[in-house]
């Protein structure tokens, strides 16, 4: 049984090792480069938060917690708390620049735990750091934004035409590590300007791999 | 206690405060008196998180339904829907997904059971027999509850219960995780001895 595991994990891996997915020209290619779409639907300025949590784990368990997250995208700094639903703070730290656990209990403790959380953070809150390397469109119509990051790993922001976006990002063997997928409810104002997703789907690919669905209970600009 | 339970009798400590319809009393022996005449408590809650970092507090809104001698409903409408039902020393949990409720299977519900033990002992208004909080009765109908182990004060660093002056009824609870963080639990519409339904403690509808 561990070897046929062994085997499809293998499998998987090497299905999931192909190349990046084409960019095809766009017309207006220069246009997403310059325009607001490869800027990205990142919420611009400060805002707090708070997210219910559905989490599921490698093996299928599942688990519900509250996420409050309090980014400044200007600095680029975070602050995420993870509650249950009592009200009770089982994970606090502040991202700027460097990571600072300021609560942490079982089995929220380890450091890999919160260096993952705030890279998960990173991504779905933060514009990609690194150059834009290309735009157009992928095979489905939908405009594509591909950064290099300074560390070699690629995220494509992907925003389809009805608004929803997603965010694939790869490791430098263009192995997919992390997939972000956005939806927005009737009600949100996704016209204009930034709209903060009703429905947040995180995936993370890989033999260890979860995934994190985060349904939006409120969001508070703050004054900068 | 182990570490990894810790969670969940942080999460008690608010249970108890709904459970803990503890009377009006100048003492503790009035207090175990007038918990004894409890057997239903139903009553409406709102909870307030605050911390520093926030604009404007967290808020929530709920029902809580209790049993003698160990029943209880701790539900949740508003803003995320989720229940919690404690029956017959077991315990579960369910959140509201895509309009039905779904268990959560991940949580370590065997403390929750032991932690129901202790409750059990607050509800008969045995304070000193709590192995984890020292607890001293303040004027004003208030009980001050501090940690006894010093690594637990890290987590909680105290409650305080304020008593309403309805006999048997609790007003307040204030839970302090640290100087920036308190949970604040005001409870309302109290109903104490109603007859109760024992399906809504086995069943979320």
């Amino acid at each position: 049984m561990k070897r046929i595991i062994l085997l499809l994990s293998a499998l998987g891996l090497f299905l999931s090792c192909s190349s990046l997915p084409q960019v095809y020209p766009a017309g207006d290619s220069a246009d997403l480069q310059t325009g607001r779409v490869c800027r990205g639907p990142f919420p611009d300025g400060d805002w707090q938060l708070l997210h219910s949590i559905e989490a599921t784990l490698p093996g299928g368990k599942k688990g519900f917690l509250m996420g409050l997250t309090v980014i400044s995208s200007s600095i680029r700094t975070a602050r995420c708390v993870i509650m249950t639903l009592e009200g009770f703070v089982v994970f606090d730290a502040l991202y700027d620049q460097q990571i600072t656990v300021k609560r942490a209990i079982a089995p929220f403790d380890s450091q890999g735990f919160a260096e993952g959380l705030i890279r998960d953070i990173q991504l779905i809150f933060f514009a990609p750091e690194g150059i834009l390397a290309a735009a157009g469109n992928d095979k489905d119509g939908a405009s594509i934004c591909r950064y290099h990051n300074p560390d070699g790993w690629i995220v494509d922001l992907v925003i389809h035409r009805d608004r929803t976006w997603q965010i694939r990002q790869y490791n430098r063997q263009y192995r997919l590590n992390r997939t972000v997928s956005a939806f927005f409810s009737q009600k949100d104002p996704i016209e204009e300007g930034y709209a903060i997703p009703h429905r947040l789907e995180l995936t993370a690919h890989g033999v260890a791999g979860y995934k994190l669905m985060m349904d939006l209970v409120e969001a508070v600009p703050l004054s900068p | 206690m182990k570490k990894t339970q810790i969670p969940h009798f942080l999460i008690s400590t608010i249970l108890f405060a709904a459970f803990m319809c503890l009377g009006w009393a100048d003492s503790r022996e009035d207090l175990k008196k007038a918990a004894g005449t409890v057997t239903s408590v139903r009553a409406a809650f709102s909870q307030e998180k605050h911390m520093k970092i926030l604009a404007r507090p967290l808020v929530s809104e709920g029902i809580l339904f209790f049993q003698s001698p160990d029943s209880l409903r701790w539900e949740y409408k508003h803003p995320v829907q989720s229940i919690l039902l404690l029956h017959n020393g077991k315990t579960r949990r369910f959140f509201q997904k895509n309009g039905s409720m779904v268990e959560d299977a991940s949580a370590n519900l065997q403390s929750m059971q032991v932690v129901v033990q202790e409750i059990i002992q607050w509800l008969n208004g045995r304070f000193d027999d709590n192995p984890v909080f020292a607890a001293r009765l303040e004027p004003g109908r208030k009980i001050i509850m501090t940690p006894k182990d010093e690594s637990f004060a890290r987590l909680i660093q105290r409650i305080e219960v304020l008593l309403s002056d309805r006999p048997a009824v609790i007003k307040s609870v204030m839970i302090f995780e640290s100087e920036d963080s308190f949970t604040k639990l005001v409870f309302k519409d109290v109903i104490l001895n109603q007859k109760l339904d024992d399906v809504l403690f086995r069943k979320v509808r």
